[in-house]
């Protein structure tokens, strides 16, 4: 148990406050039991949840079963791996059997899937609890507004309640944030994962395209869905990614896990600096650009080299490009439904089905051939860096249900070009401003994951944002 | 991002919306959405005319 010594069995912190890793290494010595942890986050829920609704629905009769089975094959000594016997929950997009798959959608309030989505099965085989499901934007998408027409109470972000979440993993963002969960799974496809991750002071992160299965999530584009986790700190997200990953047989035992890129120092890595949204976005608000600026410093007092570069192609053009995959292959997914169910949707969904509806068939490949040449080019730029970082969001965490802030917050990024170039990447909490949190992103080299990690954990041991929690 | 004048200019009108609806199999939505329909073309075309074109016949689309 190398990592045994990195925790800390005398932490004050409450239980639904510490660390993924401290918990893990808790369980593991026997110091915890996976029901006293499970019970900390149901009484947390029942604390905060009524505030922030990260949660549609709390599985905990099924959570308390699961809890009271791991902290029995423990006793007995079949531990199978640091998530054994630590709390999730998913987004509501995710199937799990014989639980609610609503997808926040009054459309699917009487689904229930019969089989787990592929990354539940992987976890429920690590033996990690599922809590319940999370509250998303309908469907997993939406247009950047909120208009309060769902079944489901919008979710609200700890920090500030009046404030938005970030989408559309709403609840994902919220839970981790506040604690109603360890840790969740969401899903992205132009910044779903890492939109709440950076509102909600969380660390969001997207793999490699192909690492992480699709299968049981309900689908928004084929080209671009990617499901990632959300968790508080780097070393949290490396163990989650490390029981997640689905390697082949014949890498099992030779590709080195992410959790030992954790502490690691940065001296000498070569880190490429995107500082500038280019043509078509605003410059980042005021407070993001100081938080950017103080944390490449950290960057450079710890040995990395900086070089400041240039996107090949600018945010703003890439969002373009988004605008047009996303919404033709939302309309196509869901066709059926705008066309016989469509005043049951809200406002946000049919929206972008209408929209997706007008896109002509020649602007769609227009943008899917500006993947492709996205991909390239950054495939370029990168060759010469071991990663790169950039803003996240261009703007604070926006009122809920202020339309003209929430899109700005929603669109305004630089998130979609790492959509369309399929770098895995990871939305950072990089301090706080008036008690709100700000962001910056790390990408790395296609399936160079620990790269991230490196760069991020060196980062946040160097700072303390995450001593910070939500107080709902 | 789009001037009023362009605005105006690619607005569909809403028999436009209508016919377009009916030909594509939405001819049965509610008027609202019909009339959203019309006011969502301009975003539509707008960003679809932002995204560069490819320079050489043969770069194919990302699959």
């Amino acid at each position: 148990m190398a990592h045994m010594n990195s925790t800390s069995n005398k932490s004050a912190a409450p239980l639904w406050a510490i660390t993924l890793a401290d918990a893990s290494a808790r369980i593991a010595n026997k110091t915890l039991s996976p029901s006293d942890l499970l019970e900390a986050y149901l009484e947390r829920i029942t604390a905060v949840d009524e505030r922030i609704h990260s949660y549609i629905h709390v599985a905990a009769a099924q959570a308390r079963l699961a809890a009271a089975q791991a902290g029995k094959d423990i006793a007995a000594g079949h531990w199978k791996g640091p998530l054994h016997g630590l709390p999730f929950a998913v987004k509501d997009n995710y199937d799990v059997a014989g639980m609610p798959a609503t997808a926040g959608s009054r459309l699917r309030l009487k689904h229930v899937p019969l089989k787990d989505a592929a990354l539940v099965q992987q976890l429920k085989a690590a033996g990690a609890v599922l809590i319940g499901k999370l509250s998303t934007w309908e469907f997993g998408t939406g247009n950047g507004g909120e208009y309060f027409d769902l079944p489901f109470p919008p979710a609200r972000n700890p920090w500030d309640i009046k404030r938005f979440t970030g989408g559309s993993s709403t609840g994902a963002g919220a839970s981790v944030a506040a604690g109603t969960t360890l840790f969740a799974l969401g899903s992205d496809t132009t910044g779903s994962v890492r939109l709440p991750a950076a509102a909600c002071g969380a660390i969001g992160m997207i793999a490699t395209p192909g690492r992480l299965s699709t299968q049981g999530i309900l689908p928004n584009c084929w080209s671009l869905d990617i499901p990632g986790p959300l968790a508080w700190t780097v070393e949290d997200c490396a163990i989650i990614l490390d029981a997640l990953f689905d390697r082949p047989p014949h890498e099992k035992n030779t590709q080195p896990s992410l959790r030992r890129s954790v502490g690691k120092p940065i001296t000498g890595l070569r880190i490429a600096v995107v500082d500038d949204p280019g043509p078509g976005f605003p410059n980042a608000d005021a407070p993001l650009r100081k938080g950017f600026e103080q944390s490449l410093k950290v960057l450079e007092q710890l040995g990395a080299q900086l070089t400041r570069v240039k996107l090949p192609i600018s945010a703003a053009e890439c969002f373009a490009a988004s605008r047009m995959i996303g919404p033709a292959e939302t309309a196509a997914i869901h066709e059926r439904e705008l066309k016989e169910q469509a005043e049951l949707m809200g406002f946000a969904l049919r929206d972008k089905l209408l929209a997706g509806s007008l896109v002509r068939a020649v602007d769609y490949l227009a943008a899917q051939r500006l993947r492709r040449t996205v991909a390239t080019s950054l495939d370029t730029l990168m060759q010469g860096f071991d990663a790169l970082v950039t803003f996240g969001t261009l703007h604070m965490p926006p009122r809920l249900g202020v339309e003209p802030e929430m899109t700005a917050f929603t669109v305004e990024t630089m998130l979609t070009p790492f959509n369309l170039s399929g770098h895995p990447v990871m939305m950072q909490c990089n301090g706080f401003h008036k008690g709100l949190p700000l962001n910056w992103q790390i990408v790395g080299n296609r399936g160079d994951e620990a790269s991230i990690i490196r760069v991020a954990s060196a980062y946040e041991h160097a700072t303390s944002w995450r001593k910070q929690r939500a107080q709902p | 991002m789009t001037t009023k004048a362009k605005t105006k200019r690619l607005e569909l009108s809403l028999e436009d919306a209508q016919a377009f609806a009916q030909r594509h199999g939405l001819g049965h939505l509610k008027p609202e959405y019909i009339k959203r329909l019309s006011e969502l073309i301009t975003p539509v075309a707008h960003f679809g005319q932002q995204v560069r074109r490819s320079p050489n016949k043969d770069d194919a689309p990302a699959t």
